[in-house]
């Protein structure tokens, strides 16, 4: 279960805040698909930033299986966020360098506690075996298009085994065969391991997939 | 992390590259320095401390040194035979009579080079180990051995002849080119020996004009008789010399003058013990016409100065170097706005900011443990050439 109570949050630029987020209460069920829509630039992604301990509140609490986020340090937060959040980005955000079995794994490179075991190996071959991109894994970025691009964050995400699975607008580049595939996967990953989902998404085609929908309009009362 | 700066450093080759090379470039020159001081130390100093003692007339105590054991061509002032004669009478020193002055042109890889030639006695060549490998030691005038690099380099073989050089062309007295027979070709000594022509004293006098052989009043003819007197002839100073030592002609070489003031440029000085060294040494120096020095004390003088300037070099690698890494820096910090999308996604998916400095550590660690690998290879392969050139 996911609880948010009075949650302020307002961006600082030039020493002149602009108010963001102001969410007084939210309740978001554990092993549930859940659907955040809104306009663009409402602060949908601040929020899962929040969520993920990336960004501070001003003011309120988040707490994730009772674990409180907000009063958690930074290298706390950070840990959490490694070891139970896997966070799909809406810019992709893989390394140039790297190939794509590289920015795969890279969660492992960043973090000496975590050691790439057999199972990790059995995922990741499960991961892009389903999602067709075997044969792209010795490529760079720079040689993939967006929809395979996507789909790498995806299997990015979803290599540590994460309890709570962040998802901006993951869907938004792939044509509606890889749009499938990428639903099919996360809805396995979830019944199976047990996680929640919570994605950002402006596709109505895909509403009836989601268990639950929040507006993002109805609960952030800036 | 080391995996991603690996990755990160190969595909941008050619700017890894280019601060390789920045870095070795800066490292090669006072490494090769350094090496190559500690090398020539070594080795000249292990020469030093071999021979306990030399005696030189007054001046320069580098230049008698650098002349005596190691052969460098300028000469100090020369000393009387009469020094040697006096310090072979001793019971508690062995003497062994140096006389370079003069070289030879001895054919070397499609050219010519000018090699010493160390008139001496045979007391040397035991003093040194040094034995023939093929041919015999010089017993005549005009008869010399070779050392072992030389004749790997130049293809002198026992029998050949070579030419003495023109030493002044202001000292008419001299007498050149002088004709050289190769009598044998010494074993290897891994010394500066192994470069040198050695002679008879003889020889040396022989080129220096105080030992010469011509013909007889009577062989030459009128012409070349100043005065006669009953079984006196002087001759005239048009008179030719020999420029070759033959049976025939070797029982008309003689001297003219007191053979005491025979000239040598060094002594060595071989003491039975320390206490027969420092009485040695202090009668030399109580004379003022003559000085005695040990050597290793005026090679480490020497070596004093080479390394105080080699540490002035050091300082201005030092800031060199530093003006490297500066640019470097520089470099690195502006691909980090080029790699900020990197850096987020690292903290995006909970790497801490250290990850970054991480990142950073590693890219200078690598870069200069490549460039110190470059350095040290390109060190050791200069180190290799040049001590066959030393040698």
């Amino acid at each position: 279960m996911i609880h948010i109570e009075n949650l302020t949050f307002q961006y600082k630029v030039r020493n002149r805040t602009t108010p963001t987020i102001r969410i007084p209460a939210l309740r978001i069920q554990k092993h549930r698909k859940t659907m955040l829509s809104g306009k663009s630039g409402c602060g949908k992604t601040t929020l899962l930033n929040l969520m993920t301990g990336i960004l501070r509140p001003q003011s309120g609490s988040i707490h994730i299986d009772n674990q409180n986020i907000t009063g958690m340090s930074d290298a706390a937060r950070r840990l959490y966020r490694l070891n139970h959040i896997g966070y799909v980005l809406q810019e992709f955000s893989l390394i140039p360098h790297l190939k794509l079995r590289d920015n795969i794994k890279l969660p492992f490179y960043i973090n000496p506690d975590f050691k790439w075991k057999r199972e990790h190996q059995d995922m990741l071959h499960k991961l892009t075996q389903r999602l067709r991109m075997e044969p792209l894994l010795k490529k760079y970025p720079t040689q993939l298009s967006v929809g395979e691009k996507q789909r790498a964050c995806l299997c990015r995400a979803l290599i540590t085994s994460p309890t709570l699975i962040l998802a901006d607008e993951p869907t938004a580049n792939l044509d509606e065969e890889n749009r499938d595939e990428v639903l099919h996967i996360l809805d396995d990953y979830i019944h199976t391991e047990q996680a929640t989902l919570i994605m950002v998404c402006h596709d109505k085609s895909i509403q009836n997939w989601f268990d639950d929908h929040i507006s993002f309009k109805d609960i952030n009362h800036v | 992390m080391f995996k991603m700066t690996f990755y990160h450093l190969m595909r941008n080759k050619r700017t890894t590259i280019l601060m390789i090379l920045a870095l070795s470039i800066t490292l090669y020159f006072p490494l090769l320095s350094n090496a190559l001081s500690r090398i020539l130390y070594t080795q000249m100093m292990r020469r030093a401390e071999e021979t306990p003692l030399i005696v030189v007339a007054k001046g320069s105590r580098f230049v008698a040194v650098l002349n005596t054991i190691y052969f460098q061509s300028e000469t100090p002032d020369p000393l009387p035979m009469r020094v040697y004669n006096e310090l072979r009478r001793r019971d508690n020193v062995q003497a062994i009579p140096i006389y370079n002055m003069f070289r030879a042109r001895v054919p070397m890889h499609n050219a010519f080079e000018s090699i010493p030639i160390v008139a001496t006695t045979h007391d040397y060549l035991r003093f040194r180990g040094l034995t023939p490998k093929q041919g015999s030691l010089f017993f005549l005038p005009g008869e010399i051995v070779i050392g072992h690099e030389l004749a790997e380099q130049s293809g002198l073989q026992v029998g050949d002849t070579i030419l003495s050089e023109i030493s002044s062309l202001i000292n008419l007295n001299a007498i050149y080119p002088l004709s050289l027979t190769i009598t044998g070709i010494l074993e290897k000594s891994g010394t500066e020996d192994d470069g040198m022509i050695f002679s008879d004293l003889r020889s040396g006098w022989i080129m220096s004009g105080h030992f010469h052989g011509h013909g007889t009043p009577l062989e030459l003819g009128e012409n070349y008789i100043l005065t006669a007197e009953e079984n006196v002839a002087t001759m005239r100073q048009n008179v030719i010399t020999y420029t070759e030592v033959t049976e025939e002609n070797i029982r008309s070489f003689h001297f003219h003058g007191d053979q005491e003031e025979l000239p040598l440029t060094a002594v060595i000085v071989i003491p039975r013990d320390e206490r027969s060294l420092v009485i040695t040494a202090g009668r030399i120096n109580a004379q003022d016409r003559y000085s005695a020095y040990r050597p290793s004390i005026v090679m480490e003088e020497f070596f004093g100065i080479v390394f105080a300037v080699n540490r002035i070099f050091n300082s201005y690698f030092v800031l060199v170097m530093t003006a490297v890494v500066c640019f470097i820096s520089i470099i690195i910090l502006l691909s980090s706005r080029l790699r900020k999308d990197e850096f987020n996604t690292i903290k995006t998916l909970g790497g801490s900011r250290f990850v970054v400095w991480k990142l950073y550590c590693c890219e200078y660690s690598m870069l200069l443990v490549s460039a110190m690998l470059l350095a040290a290879l390109l060190t050791w392969q200069t180190l290799a050439i040049v001590k066959n050139m030393l040698m």
